[in-house]
């Protein structure tokens, strides 16, 4: 595979961008939402009945819609919302982890999908004001959330509802970067994550 | 030129592996004879061009099956070699073929310990096993096992099918048909695994594994069949142990252990199949022929080498021409949905395993035992009443019984030593308003929980004062009367009920809110699954007065939910409690847990652990009340019942009509009712599981009193039957029907 992001400001962009956080009103309001969400969180966490130990927050995406969101978003705000952003949805599962007690971290991947379907992506994020540049012509920035288990990482995405697969590095979807915000290394699959590196998970990749 | 046998050719929805099997083979040998063995000419494999030729017989209950094991004896002998991908056929070829060295599957030594639910491979293999429990059992040990997986309960056959049951209608009717179709009560009860599903393939000849895969199911179809996978070579950590698992066994042919693979990474044993899978021409595409590998080393020849074109696999619909000598089945007459014919395994299947289950040393039928016999309380109480004058139907109290139980039960609900908040029983008015209940929750210091101002006011001619009751339910304020002020604790079914109450804070020394939790459908409490609902409950806590206290109700069965998703639940409530807390600023100072436990669960459930996990997320909370609700008088009661007729059929007892019906008994089948028929001796005899079913007096067609039961052929209209668990709802809810007024 030889890819190359087209746009370097696009990549530049996404080399430096951290993981997404919410802002706090500081009153009742942003509260009352963070509250909401971790009762909501502990609802859908089947403690007892799955016998798990790590209960992944997959209700977001079944709650929520994934699309375009005005950033800065407060906590009162985002969990109203229609459709969010994959920076929301990550901020939201790490609260929620982080809450449970669970050794969680921001974490970005860049996803392969191809022209077809990205010049859509393109459109129905254009204009929308305050959003982040996240796609080009191959592959798009994802935000996702990695969770420490047992000394590896395994890799959540919240807006999907699914644990990524570091074998899946080929195919539509394919993760071919990830950078974690853990400030120790962690395996994930045949990859170290060290942090705030960009770990290419394809062989040849380059841009 | 070599010729293999391959059977099993349907590619249904749920296929086959013939057709796979023969492809894989026809990869690694182009020049080999395949012919293809079916017994329903409706198996669409039949008209793949992979096969050379078609071996077509009639189903197994037409099968002269003595001149078929000759006929594949003889063709092994000539040189042939036979693979089968039907469980049963391989069962029967084991155990009438035998061994040959061309029969390319396991013998009769090697399937045993592979028979559902399997459970002692898990010894060698490094794979947890979901619980099973077979349906010998009581039904009461059933209704148990149901409960404390949560009602999350796969109901299977010996061989083939697997029915999802989430509940006690679901489980009598599911029995019924599966044990209708196989004719047999080696079933089980396996509990649900949370996971994603996986499988590992072999390929092995005497007890030496050729190859070994894993596949990682990728898509499913809606029957959960493998519709795409991801194809690896099983790593060495699965691998060694298959390895002395398949010597063990000396495994001949193919395998597919199916397995789930939970969240926590942990694999768990689901069933082992012995043959390969349908989707074993996907894994030569990935570059692992097992077939072929199997083929070669039976005949004693390397396996030629495989091309892989990827490592995943995916199935595409194909339409193929039929084969004109074969053609196409008849179609059907118009509502006739025969389900035997359209299934890859054919109508007569079921007939085959009787056959073999006939033999001796196979399979002994499942054991079935009794109800429990009555303990010395219950004896007791039986003792006293004059069975031979009583006017049936009749109920039966029991009241040694239900002093003992309320005696058991409230005294579990004594403060620990260490502990903050107190727990309360309370009793649940509805479950059972009489007054030898009522009596005896008085006696044992519980609170009367009402539902209604009609039970308020039973409550209190009972004794009750208004401080020791706790009222809930959407209709409290039914009938219209005067309010009683100075309630213990009442719990608001609605945000506009709760902004109500709030203006009359003399109303009750705690309000509270009953809440709806997210994840269990529930039409009762304030639903708090919007943030903008959760914030009107908010606003509405806010606005109760400073000297009310404020509490938090939720209301969801055990026996209906089962009880690790009730322990979920209400660390789902304690969550929610928190959230009031923080969200309104105002203390939760009660717990108002609800009923619906079935005796046994309440009994074991750990208060402590409970108020300790309560008391950990509310720290300012005093009162936890703790309802038991049918607990209590669910098992205290009995229905007598006469016979009015025996029926039968071909000289056999089929079922009987007693004087009962489900006015008397409305939750029938809702849960297990155990029956004891009086002897002559006046001695009490439960009965065993069987095949006959005891229905009601009235004209309707679900007056089903008793079904799967074992009628002694002596049974006589006159008998007296008791029948169990008929207290609680079985009462409060029962109606008058064909009673003449």
């Amino acid at each position: 595979m030889n890819l190359v992001v087209a746009d370097k400001e696009t990549l530049r962009g996404w080399l430096e961008q951290p993981a997404s956080e919410l802002t706090d009103h500081g009153s009742s309001c942003c509260a009352g939402a963070r509250a909401w969400l971790l009762a909501m969180a502990t609802s859908y966490a089947f403690r007892h009945t799955d016998a798990t130990e790590i209960a992944a927050p997959t209700f977001l995406a079944q709650r929520y819609k994934w699309g375009p969101t005005t950033w800065p978003i407060a906590w009162c705000e985002a969990v109203r919302a229609e459709a969010i952003d994959c920076g929301v949805f990550s901020a939201l599962a790490r609260a929620i982890w982080s809450a449970q007690g669970v050794e969680c971290y921001g974490a970005q991947v860049m996803l392969l999908y191809g022209p077809q379907t990205t010049v859509h992506w393109r459109r129905r994020w254009a204009g929308q004001p305050g959003s982040f540049n996240w796609i080009d012509r191959d592959l798009v920035y994802h935000e996702v959330v990695i969770v420490v288990v047992g000394g590896a990482a395994e890799v959540f995405d919240p807006s999907d509802g699914h644990w990524l697969s570091p074998a899946a590095d080929a195919g539509y979807g394919a993760v071919v970067g990830i950078r974690s915000e853990c400030p120790k290394a962690l395996a994930w699959g045949r990859h170290t994550l060290a942090m705030d590196q960009w770990i290419l998970t394809v062989p040849g990749i380059s841009w | 030129m070599t010729t293999v046998y391959v059977s099993g050719l349907h590619c249904g929805p749920s296929p086959s592996a013939g057709v796979g099997t023969a492809r894989a083979i026809r990869a690694a040998f182009p020049d080999a004879r395949i012919i293809g063995v079916d017994y329903w000419h409706g198996s669409s494999g039949l008209h793949h061009e992979v096969f050379d030729a078609l071996w077509l017989l009639p189903a197994w209950d037409y099968l002269d099956r003595d001149a078929h094991a000759n006929d594949i004896r003889a063709r092994l002998d000539e040189g042939a070699f036979f693979i089968s991908t039907l469980d049963l056929e391989i069962r029967w070829l084991a155990d009438t073929v035998g061994d040959h060295a061309r029969l390319l599957v396991p013998n009769l030594c090697s399937l045993q310990p592979t028979l559902k639910p399997a459970r002692s491979l898990t010894e060698l293999l490094p794979f947890a096993v979901p619980e099973t429990l077979p349906l010998g059992c009581r039904d009461a040990e059933i209704y148990e096992f149901c409960r404390r997986h949560s009602w999350r309960c796969w109901l299977k056959g010996p061989f083939h099918d697997a029915v999802f049951v989430a509940d006690w209608r679901t489980f009598l009717s599911v029995r019924d048909v599966l044990e209708r179709r196989w004719q047999s009560t080696n079933l089980f009860l396996q509990a649900h695994v949370r996971a994603t599903e996986e499988s590992i393939c072999i390929a092995a000849y005497e007890g030496e594994v050729l190859a070994a895969i894993h596949m990682e199911k990728r898509l499913t179809t809606a029957e959960g069949k493998t519709w795409a996978g991801r194809v690896i070579a099983l790593p060495d950590c699965l691998l060694a142990p298959i390895e002395i698992l398949v010597r063990k066994l000396a495994w001949t042919g193919g395998a597919e252990i199916e397995l789930f693979k939970d969240r926590d990474a942990k694999r768990w044993l689901n069933e082992w199949n012995p043959r390969f899978p349908a989707w074993v021409y996907g894994a030569t595409l990935a570059g692992f022929n097992l077939p072929a590998q199997l083929l070669a080393r039976a005949q004693g020849i390397a396996a030629p080498p495989t091309i892989a074109a990827g490592d995943s696999f995916t199935r595409v619909v194909v339409e193929v021409p039929v084969r004109r000598e074969i053609g196409l089945p008849l179609p059907a007459e118009p509502d006739d949905v025969g389900f035997a014919s359209a299934s890859k395994y054919g109508a007569a299947l079921p007939e085959l395993l009787r056959a073999l289950e006939a033999r001796p040393g196979n399979s002994p039928a499942a054991e079935t035992h009794p109800p429990a016999p009555f303990d010395a309380d219950t004896r007791a109480d039986l003792s006293q009443v004059d069975f031979a004058d009583i006017k049936t139907p009749a109920r039966v109290f029991l009241p040694r019984r239900a002093d003992a139980l309320f005696r058991r039960l409230t005294r579990q609900m004594t403060k620990p030593e260490a502990g903050r908040a107190t727990p309360v029983g309370a009793y649940s008015i509805k479950t059972a308003p009489y007054p030898e209940y009522i009596a005896l929750a008085r006696r044992y210091g519980m609170l009367a929980e009402c539902i209604s101002q009609a039970e308020v006011q039973t409550a209190i001619a009972a004794g009750f004062s208004v401080g020791e009751i706790v009222l809930n339910g959407p209709g409290k304020w039914w009938p219209r009367s005067r309010i009683p002020q100075g309630l213990h604790a009442l719990f608001c079914d609605s945000v506009e009920e709760l902004h109500a109450v709030a203006s009359a804070p003399a109303i009750a020394k705690v309000v509270g809110a009953r809440l709806r939790l997210p994840s269990i459908p529930s039409r009762f409490g304030i639903p708090v699954d919007e943030p903008d609902t959760f914030d009107a409950l908010v606003d509405a806590v806010r606005s109760l007065a400073v000297g009310v206290l404020f509490g938090v109700h939720f209301h969801m069965a055990s026996s209906a939910i089962g009880v690790s998703r009730w322990w979920d639940a209400f660390e789902s409530v304690l969550a929610w409690a928190r959230a009031i807390e923080c969200a309104a600023n105002r203390r939760v100072t009660a717990l108002d847990l609800g009923g619906g436990w079935h005796p046994q669960d309440f009994l074991a459930l750990d208060i402590d652990a409970a108020l300790r996990a309560a008391e950990g997320v509310l720290p300012d909370l005093r009162w936890v009340l703790f309802e038991p609700g049918k607990a209590l008088t669910q098992p205290t009661m009995l229905l007598a019942t006469r016979v009015l007729e025996v029926r039968r059929s071909k000289g056999r007892i089929e079922d009987a009509i007693v004087d009962a019906c489900i006015a008397e008994l409305p939750l029938a089948n809702n849960y297990p009712h155990p029956i004891w028929l009086r002897t002559e001796a006046g001695e009490w005899c439960g009965l065993s599981r069987g095949r006959q079913q005891i229905h009601g007096r009235i004209c309707m067609e679900e007056d089903r009193i008793g079904c799967n039961l074992a009628l002694p052929e002596t049974l006589t209209p006159g008998d007296i039957l008791l029948i169990g668990d008929a207290g609680g709802y079985n009462r409060s809810m029962a109606y008058e029907f064909g009673r003449g007024r």
